[in-house]
């Protein structure tokens, strides 16, 4: 399958933890190089369309802070995304509590999303997007793992806290389901 | 749209326009997509679901900076982290050390005291051995026996030599107490321990000597 290259990457992490506690500030930086795009990419993913930079750097900081208790039972991008998901939970959680206090504006929110769609030129693209949107939580997030950053379904149960069976069966429900959106628009 | 009833193959788009396959996975999903519409199709949505999800704009340099610098961890082996535990375990063989000296001269005070293996005893209790006696003798086969046969009484009083010591004990004094027969006798003692085999079964001793009244053979 595709653990080849994961193993590698792993492995080549190691390496950059390792340079890192020795002292090398560089490895940080190729650390940041290699997982900033994809940490960034399953934020916007997840809904968050502001301040992805500070999460994703929040990510990185929270990571570094700890990094010594990184036991590299699941990959460092694992647990990267790992600490972003709780990141944008938790920041969903703290909107959600703003919105029982604070009327949403609606038309502020569409607006938004539609500036955000208006980056994406490609018409399918969009099409699948759209019908990404329409999908479970969990199943968004699955199929989002799988399908824009090509991870295993075992690494993949580790970030959800599921297993590797269930998110077979999340990624091809949700396969279909966008299938039969595309199909029926 | 439908779905090939083919799920590993399935399974293996993703990795496929990720790159990420070996080079004969590549050429098997290759030579099926060319045959299957419905896997061509999906993995068209996958190309597509990619770019639903561009590159955001970072500023990799503004993250960089925010990291907290690499911490120097001092890597000491099993000493790393624990100079609390060792200062304190350090303390605690001191203080035990300080306090067996102490005692050590308190009984060392006795003006006939001497270093010879067959110095009187400062306890009176009846199952218990002088741990000087042992001490002093290191070739003799209780004090090849370690703490153990100092601290237990059972297995001392089944020890011919601490059974004969602690008879030797209740002459007092050091050597010079001793009168010449007691001396005489002492050193038939010691030729009889001598004599004696290094290890001899425990269970003939204890018929002979009892552990409980060890004390009242002393002459």
């Amino acid at each position: 399958m595709d653990s080849a290259g994961r193993l590698d990457d792993g492995a080549l992490d190691l390496a950059l933890i390792e340079r890192w506690k020795a002292g090398d500030q560089r490895a940080a930086a190729e650390i940041v190089q290699r997982h900033a795009q994809a940490l960034a990419r399953f934020a916007a993913s997840s809904g968050e369309h502001e301040e992805i930079d500070e999460l994703v750097q929040d990510t990185f900081v929270r990571a570094f802070n700890s990094l010594d208790s990184f036991r590299a039972d699941s990959t460092l991008r694992t647990w990267l995304f790992t600490i972003l998901r709780r990141l944008v939970l938790d920041r969903k959680r703290s909107e959600k509590r703003k919105r029982n206090q604070v009327e949403l504006d609606e038309g502020h929110a569409v607006q938004a999303y539609n500036a955000l769609d208006a980056l994406v030129a490609d018409e399918t693209a969009m099409r699948v997007k759209q019908a990404i949107e329409k999908l479970s939580p969990l199943q968004k997030e699955v199929f989002v793992l799988r399908v824009t950053e090509g991870m295993a379904y075992g690494e993949i149960a580790t970030l959800v806290g599921s297993t590797e069976g269930a998110c077979r069966v999340h990624y091809h429900n949700a396969m279909r389901s966008v299938k039969e959106y595309l199909s029926d628009a | 749209m439908r779905d090939c009833p083919d799920g590993e193959m399935r399974d293996l788009l993703p990795g496929y326009v990720h790159r990420t396959l070996s080079e004969e996975e590549r050429a098997v999903v290759q030579e099926h997509l060319e045959a299957c519409e419905d896997c061509a199709e999906e993995t068209n949505v996958i190309r597509a679901a990619i770019r639903a999800y561009p590159d955001v704009k970072l500023n990799v340099a503004r993250i960089v900076k925010a990291l907290p610098a690499a911490r120097h961890v001092a890597r000491g082996g099993i000493f790393a982290g624990n100079q609390w535990r060792l200062a304190a375990g350090l303390g605690f063989v001191l203080l035990g050390g300080l306090t067996v000296a102490t005692i050590g001269g308190v009984f060392s005070k006795r003006p006939d005291a001497t270093p010879v293996a067959i110095a009187p005893s400062a306890t009176p209790a009846p199952g218990a051995s002088n741990p000087a006696t042992v001490a002093a003798n290191p070739a003799s086969p209780v004090a090849a026996r370690g703490t153990g046969a100092i601290s237990s009484a059972p297995l001392i009083a089944s020890t011919p030599v601490a059974v004969r010591g602690r008879k030797s004990i209740s002459f007092g004094g050091g050597l010079g107490d001793l009168s010449d027969d007691q001396l005489a006798t002492l050193l038939g003692e010691l030729d009889s321990l001598q004599a004696l085999p290094s290890a001899e079964p425990e269970s003939h001793l204890n018929t002979v000597i009892p552990p409980d009244t060890g004390g009242h053979n002393a002459r």
